[in-house]
C-alpha cells in the first residue's frame, strides 16, 4: 500500500515537471494568446511498468464509458500560487492526456463535466476565461480535424448550447458535425448541462409529443424517457470519477449514474495521473458483479413494467371500442354479449402483441422528430457556405 | 498462458486491495463495537453541538443483502435524538420496506433504550410513498421532537421521475403548465408537494458496492454520499463520525 502511494507520488511529481515546464502566466483577462496544447498530443511511450498494469487490468472487465467530474482545477491553482484560469488550462491538459490513456486501456466513450449551467453563477471574469478557453480549444480542435478523422473520434456536445455566447456555439456545432460519422471512440463534453436540466428538457420533449400526438400519455416509460436524454446515444456509464476528494454527483448525470461504479478520488484534477486511473479501473472490477446483477434485473423489471403497460392499455382500448359499439346500435342486448364472447376467443397475447407494436412504431416516429430538431439546430449554427471554407479553388474555378 | 499469468496477478491485486480494505476500516469494529458503554440521548444531544451543520434530512442506503432491523432502528434512533426531523431508508428490493412492523417494533424498543425516560418526547412516524402517514393525532403534536422516517425502494427512483413526466404532460395538454415553465426549479417544486421531504443532504451508504442502485436520482443533486461497509453491528461512534464528515464540507452551489 504505501509503494502504491510513494510510486504514484513520484509518478505525478514527475509528470507534472514533464508536462508543465514554467508555462507562461496568464493574465486574468484572459486576452494573452497562450500557449495552446494540442488535443492529441504526441504518444509517450508508456513505461514497462504502466505496459504491464495495463495489460493485468485487460485481463478483467474494462469499463466501455467512463465519465469525469474535474474538480479542483481552482484549488490547484491556489496551491500552487497560480491564477485560477492557469488553474483552467491545466485541467483542461489533463484531459487531454486522459483522453490518451482510456484509449489505450480500451475505454472507448468518455463523459467529461466541462461547464455546469450553475457555473454562470461564478464571477463574469471567470466565466469570460472559461468561455475564452473553451473558444480556443475548440478551434484549436477544429484546426487538428485531420488528426480527428485519424483518430476516428467522435465529438457530442451534451447540454443546452443556446445558453452560451453565439460563436462558441458555432464552434462548438461545427466539431459535432464534422465528427459525426466517427465510430472509433466518443467524447461528451457536458457544456451549460446540468442533469435536473436534462431531465426538464426531456419532460418538454415528451409533452410535446403527447400534444401533437406523436405518442400517448401512456407511452412515457423509462426507456422512452431515457431516449430524449441528451444521452441518449450513448452507452450506459459504467464509472465515474470525481477528483478532488468530493463526495457527490452535483447536479451530473443523475439518471445515468443510477447504476454506476463511482469512484470518488482523492486528488485535484490537475494532479489525476495514469496511476489513478488504473486504481479506480481496478475499484470497478471489484464492484462489477453485483452491480451487473442489479442492472440485469433493471432490465427484466423494465420489460415487465412495459408488458403489464401494454395488456392495461390495450384492455383500455378494447373495452372503449366495445362501449362504443354498445353505444351505435341502442336497444339491441345480445350485441354487448357477443362481444364479451368475442374478446374472450381473440388470442390477448396476440393483442397485446399488435398493441406493443403500434406503441413501438409511435415512439419510433416521435423520437425520429426529436433527433431531427436537435440535428437542424446543429446545422442552423454551421456556417453557410461551407463548401466555399473547404474546398475554395473549385469554387473559384466554376465561377 | 500468459492470459492466466496476467489473470492471476489480477486476483492477487484484487485480493491485496480487498484486505487493504478490511484493514483499513476493522478498527472501527475493533474499537467501537465491543464497547459497552451506553449510548443515551443527553450524551447525543452533547454531540450534536460538535457539529457544525445538522443535515435536515438523511437518506439511508442499504446496499447489502443481509439486514438488521435492530440496527437500523438504532441508527434511526440516533439520528432523532440529534435532531434530524427527516430520515429515508432505501433499499432496492424494498425489503424494509415491506419490513416496516417489525422496523416500526425495533424503534420503539431502541428508543426505550437510547432515550430512557425522555422517550414519550419523541415520536417517530414511519411511513412509505405508497402508505402516507396517517393524521398526526392530537396527542403526538404536543411532542417536541417529531421525525419522519420515510421507507423507499426502486419504485421511488427514475419511477417517480417517469410518473412527473406523465403528470406533466398532462398538464400541458389540459393547460395547467405551459411548455417553458417546464424548468427544474418547478419540477422541483412539483416533486417537493409530491414528496414533503426535503431532498437528502447526506446519504450514508452501507455494503461494500459503490453503487446508488437506483437511489432518488432527482433528489440527490447535492447529496454527500458517505459509504460505510456495513449497517450491521454499528457502533455510534462510527454513525457520528460519518455526520461529522459531512458536517465539514462545504459545498460551493457551482460557484
Amino acid at each position: 500500500m504505501i509503494h502504491i502511494q510513494s510510486i504514484v507520488r513520484v509518478a505525478v511529481e514527475t509528470s507534472v515537471a514533464v508536462l508543465h515546464p514554467r508555462r507562461p502566466t496568464v493574465s486574468s483577462k484572459f486576452k494573452r494568446k497562450i500557449q495552446i496544447m494540442t488535443w492529441f498530443p504526441e504518444r509517450r511511450r508508456p513505461t514497462w511498468l504502466q505496459r504491464l498494469c495495463e495489460a493485468i487490468l485487460k485481463s478483467g472487465p474494462v469499463p466501455q464509458h467512463v465519465a469525469i467530474i474535474m474538480d479542483g482545477n481552482r484549488r490547484f491553482a491556489v496551491k500552487n500560487s497560480l491564477e485560477k484560469c492557469e488553474g483552467h488550462v491545466r485541467g483542461f491538459d489533463k484531459l487531454a492526456e486522459t483522453l490518451e490513456w482510456c484509449l489505450d486501456l480500451g475505454i472507448t466513450e468518455v463523459t467529461v463535466y466541462a461547464f455546469s449551467i450553475e457555473n454562470f453563477k461564478r464571477s463574469p471574469d471567470e466565466v469570460n476565461g472559461l468561455m475564452e478557453l473553451s473558444r480556443q480549444k475548440f478551434a484549436k480542435l477544429l484546426e487538428e480535424r485531420n488528426l480527428i478523422q485519424e483518430h476516428q473520434v467522435c465529438v457530442r456536445i451534451i447540454g443546452d448550447i443556446s445558453l452560451l455566447p453565439r460563436d462558441l456555439q458555432e464552434l462548438l456545432a461545427e466539431a459535432v458535425s464534422i465528427s459525426a460519422n466517427n465510430k472509433r471512440a466518443v467524447l461528451n463534453v457536458c457544456f451549460a448541462y446540468t442533469a435536473r436540466d436534462d431531465m426538464c428538457n426531456a419532460m418538454r420533449e415528451l409533452s410535446s409529443g403527447v400534444k401533437d400526438g406523436f405518442i400517448r400519455e401512456s407511452d412515457i416509460s423509462e426507456n422512452l424517457l431515457e431516449k430524449c436524454l441528451y444521452t441518449s446515444h450513448s452507452r450506459s456509464v459504467d464509472l465515474l470519477i470525481r477528483t478532488s476528494g468530493e463526495v457527490r454527483l452535483s447536479d451530473f448525470l443523475l439518471w445515468e449514474s443510477a447504476y454506476t461504479c463511482l469512484a470518488f478520488v482523492k486528488v485535484l484534477w490537475p494532479e489525476f495521473s495514469i496511476w489513478h486511473l488504473y486504481a479506480a479501473i481496478l475499484h470497478y472490477q471489484r464492484n462489477y458483479n453485483k452491480i451487473q446483477i442489479a442492472r440485469q434485473n433493471l432490465m427484466i423489471e423494465r420489460e415487465r413494467l412495459q408488458r403489464e403497460s401494454d395488456h392495461r392499455c390495450m384492455l383500455e382500448e378494447e373495452t372503449e371500442a366495445c362501449s362504443k359499439l354498445e353505444i351505435i346500435p341502442p336497444g339491441k342486448v345480445s350485441i354487448p354479449t357477443t362481444h364479451s364472447i368475442i374478446t374472450q376467443n381473440k388470442n390477448v397475447q396476440a393483442l397485446v402483441q399488435q398493441y406493443a407494436e403500434a406503441r413501438t412504431e409511435r415512439e419510433n416516429v416521435f423520437l425520429a422528430h426529436v433527433y431531427t430538431k436537435r440535428a437542424d439546430f446543429i446545422k442552423s449554427l454551421l456556417p453557410k457556405h461551407p463548401v466555399l471554407i473547404t474546398k475554395p479553388p473549385v469554387t473559384l474555378i466554376a465561377s | 498462458m500468459r492470459a492466466y499469468f496476467l489473470r492471476l496477478i489480477h486476483y492477487v491485486i484484487a485480493l491485496a486491495e480487498f484486505l487493504q480494505h478490511l484493514v483499513l476500516r476493522m478498527p472501527l469494529y475493533a474499537i467501537f463495537t465491543p464497547m459497552k458503554l451506553k449510548t443515551t440521548a443527553s450524551t447525543i444531544q452533547e454531540d450534536s453541538k460538535l457539529l457544525k451543520k445538522i443535515p435536515s434530512h438523511v437518506g439511508i442506503l442499504v446496499a447489502e443483502d443481509e439486514f438488521s432491523l435492530k440496527d437500523l432502528a438504532n441508527v434511526i434512533v440516533w439520528s432523532v435524538a440529534l435532531g434530524i426531523s427527516y430520515i429515508s431508508v432505501y433499499d432496492i428490493n424494498g425489503e424494509i420496506k415491506r419490513n416496516s412492523v417489525v422496523l416500526q417494533r425495533n424503534i420503539e424498543k431502541s428508543k426505550l433504550d437510547i432515550m430512557a425516560q425522555d422517550q414519550s418526547s419523541y415520536d417517530i412516524q414511519l411511513f412509505s410513498t405508497s402508505q402516507p402517514a396517517a393524521e398526526a393525532t392530537s396527542n403526538s403534536k404536543h411532542k417536541p421532537h417529531k421525525a419522519d422516517v420515510l421507507l423507499l425502494c426502486i419504485e421511488d427512483g427514475h419511477k417517480r421521475i417517469v410518473d412527473m413526466a406523465r403528470h406533466v404532460s398532462q398538464m400541458v395538454t389540459s393547460g395547467m403548465l405551459r411548455q417553458e415553465d417546464i424548468i427544474p426549479s418547478r419540477i422541483d417544486n412539483l416533486f417537493q408537494e409530491s414528496f414533503h421531504f426535503p431532498d437528502p443532504d447526506v446519504c450514508l451508504k452501507f455494503g461494500n458496492t459503490d453503487c446508488l442502485f437506483g437511489y432518488l436520482p432527482w433528489q440527490m443533486r447535492l447529496t454527500e454520499i458517505i459509504s460505510m461497509p456495513s449497517h450491521r453491528g454499528i457502533g455510534y461512534k462510527c454513525f457520528l463520525s460519518s455526520l461529522l464528515r459531512y458536517a465539514n464540507t462545504s459545498q460551493r452551489f457551482g460557484k
